[in-house]
């Protein structure tokens, strides 16, 4: 399976189509409900944040995304090193007022819930590996068109970002 | 590099590569205390009690809308210690962009070489190369007294014939400037690419 718009050989080039995106999203937010969770993530294993519904005050949800990312990525590479065959595919970090569980969505993506004490684990897993079978249908689809990813970047772009980084950075 | 069209969102990594003690978290704290807080997140530093990177450091910042579309820019190091090399693996997959920071001093060229070579072997592993890659080199600490010339430096160092600038970075120096031509090459890597 080759989620989303993979390009360009070894180098990740990920493009995420306006369905895909509204679908997942829809999702999440479904999700969110059914678990009565304060926030449901989902995002790439390189740390990328794509989609998440809720909020916590005073978590900056990028930074949290790539930690998540990389707590996975270690993980993985410990089951190597001690000679697992298999990825692990969930995390489960129990807390005494939130619990998180985060779950690979194939092998480039995750979802973590992060939930309250109140709604079981079992309900948790239950509606999350829904989800992530639907994530998973809907990246296996929907391409977006070329003409529209070329428009993406052009020499317009590129000198806005120029000006733009002499504005921020000096 | 990611890009979500329905928020016109582009989103690349630059990782900062290079051996221990070499600047690259300084470099990332300078960038961090100039741009304004409404441009970027917060800054996260995993960091042993001696204060050394034991992990990674990361920090997010995002430019304005351009015609609708929003460039993002993720921004990591890795570990330099030769033991954390399981990290570095991690952070660099996926990097759309390397700084890599090399320590000026005479008594640190074998370790900025064995840092490259690391690099390389680490990005041969994922299918990649450094060649096929932006890549900017910093030579960083050039207030030092026993550093080495950035001619014999260059030659040591700089085989790709990389851009390269010298730097101070715990003053500033050289600092944004390295970062503005690596995101400079990545825009037209980028762009080269999905043109493809």
């Amino acid at each position: 399976m080759i989620p989303m718009n993979e390009r360009s050989g070894s180098q990740k080039m990920i493009i995420l189509s306006e369905e895909q995106f509204l679908e997942i999203s829809a999702l999440i937010t479904s999700l969110k409900g059914k678990l009565n969770s304060r926030l449901v993530i989902f995002g790439d294993m390189d740390g990328q944040l794509i989609a998440k519904n809720g909020e916590i005050p005073g978590l900056d949800v990028t930074v949290f995304t790539a930690l998540t990312a990389s707590d996975f990525s270690a993980t993985k590479e410990m089951a190597r090193m001690v000679g697992s065959q298999n990825e692990f595919k969930l995390h489960y970090h129990e807390g005494s007022h939130q619990h998180l569980y985060v779950a690979a969505v194939g092998t480039q993506f995750f979802l973590a819930v992060i939930f309250d004490p109140s709604v079981t684990l079992g309900m948790v897993r239950i509606f999350t590996k829904k989800t992530l079978e639907k994530i998973d249908k809907i990246l296996e689809t929907q391409p977006v068109e070329e003409a529209q990813i070329t428009q993406m970047i052009d020499s317009e772009f590129k000198s806005f970002v120029k000006d733009d980084l002499n504005k921020i950075l000096g | 590099m990611f890009i979500n069209w329905a928020k016109r969102e582009i989103s690349v990594k630059i990782v900062y590569y290079g051996p221990g003690l070499s600047g690259k978290t300084t470099n990332l704290e300078y960038i961090y205390s100039k741009i304004d807080p409404s441009y970027r997140g917060e800054i996260v530093s995993l960091k042993t009690k001696d204060d050394r990177t034991i992990f990674f450091d990361f920090m997010q910042f995002e430019l304005g809308s351009i015609r609708g579309k929003k460039p993002h820019f993720r921004l990591y190091t890795v570990p330099g210690q030769r033991f954390y090399a399981s990290s570095r693996k991690i952070i660099l997959s996926g990097a759309d962009g390397i700084v890599f920071v090399a320590d000026s001093q005479r008594n640190r060229l074998r370790e900025n070489l064995d840092s490259m070579l690391d690099l390389e072997q680490n990005l041969i592993a994922e299918g990649r190369s450094m060649a096929d890659l932006p890549f900017v080199l910093q030579y960083n600490k050039r207030d030092l007294d026993q550093i080495l010339a950035v001619g014999l430096l260059q030659k040591k160092l700089n085989f790709l014939n990389a851009p390269y600038y010298e730097a101070v970075a715990n003053r500033g120096i050289g600092v944004v400037e390295t970062l503005k031509m690596t995101i400079q090459l990545v825009i037209e890597d980028i762009e080269r690419k999905l043109r493809a």
